[in-house]
């Protein structure tokens, strides 16, 4: 955890608002912090070099760029195994994020796993592939029906925009 | 909406590697060989239509000390409206999903502290019809594939 200033924080309410769309949105976003546009960049750029900012660039709705279908499969893992599948996963182009959770009462998977292609079929053939080279058969796969809520989180109480 | 081939390099670059430079959209435009306000209108489009979602920072959040979880709640069909009016009412709440499953609604909660997450799933299962909310932090991560990555997929 990295100390930040009142200033620093005052800035960064304004960094996670939404960029703004105008030829110099580094300069509109210092006047409303009240620093300089210099001092924005560098910030910024020091910020990603600490670790704070793992990412800075553009959040892109994946159903508008061709990934129709996004399936959240869920395997059931022997602990002993769990590396060696997450391996077999993570070459995957079509998985994103790949997690290990808790199980409960009912549910038995441990290993989550989030997979994109442009239909649902594309999506059941790559768990079948993964299922196949990890020798694995109790799985399933979420897709979702319906998305009620995406938004940026917000840490230093800008508004939520999107 | 459909993407052009000049939208689909422009999405490629700002997603990666979005300009720390005072005129950003302008080193934009001459990376994928168009004028500056050809790039500003596209943005704008692309935002407008929900492609671009926003621009900003992705935030490492434990690094800023926040702590997420991601949650599987059992809710009776006839009342996941309700459900989902409380659930998305807290502004924690990142993502929220229906699935096709028993364990329905699949949202993503965001806080500084676990107490804090806790308070909002017992006001959650307080709700008519939520009839289990089960809270699964992530033990361990594998990948993040950044051309995938969105806001919260630290989770």
């Amino acid at each position: 955890m990295i100390a930040l200033s009142d200033s620093d924080k005052r800035l960064l309410h304004e960094i996670e608002a939404p960029l703004p769309l105008v030829e110099r949105p580094y300069a509109d976003i210092a006047q409303r912090a009240g620093v300089t546009e210099a001092d924005v960049m560098e910030k910024v750029r020091e910020w990603i070099a600490s670790g704070i900012i793992r990412r800075f660039g553009a959040r892109v709705n994946h159903r508008s760029v061709g990934y129709a279908a996004n399936g959240m499969s869920v395997w059931a893992v022997p602990d002993d195994q769990v590396e060696a599948v997450a391996a077999v996963m993570t070459a995957r182009p079509e998985i994103s994020h790949c997690y290990v959770r808790r199980t409960f009462p009912g549910w038995q998977y441990n290993l989550y796993a989030m997979i994109h292609g442009t239909s649902e079929d594309e999506v059941r053939r790559v768990a079948q592939d993964v299922a196949q080279q990890a020798g694995l058969t109790d799985y399933d796969i979420l897709f979702s029906t319906y998305e009620f809520k995406k938004t940026a989180p917000t840490y230093f109480g800008a508004g939520e925009v999107i | 909406m459909t993407l052009d081939a000049v939208d689909r390099r422009l999405l490629e670059q700002i997603q990666a590697d979005f300009p720390l430079e005072s005129e950003p959209f302008r080193v934009l435009a001459e990376r994928i060989g168009t004028s500056e306000q050809d790039v500003l209108e596209r943005v704008r489009r692309l935002q407008e239509s929900g492609t671009i979602r926003q621009i900003g920072p992705v935030f490492d959040l434990k690094q800023l000390n926040f702590t997420s979880t991601l949650c599987a709640a059992r809710v009776t069909p006839e009342r996941v409206e309700q459900a989902v009016e409380c659930i998305n009412s807290f502004s924690e709440v990142t993502h929220n999903y229906l699935r096709n499953h028993v364990f329905n609604i699949w949202f993503t909660v965001i806080a500084p502290t676990e107490e804090h997450i806790d308070a909002i799933l017992n006001r959650i299962r307080a709700v008519d019809g939520v009839e289990q909310v089960e809270s699964l932090p992530a033990e361990r991560m594998f990948k993040i594939n950044v051309h995938f990555a969105t806001a919260g997929d630290a989770e």
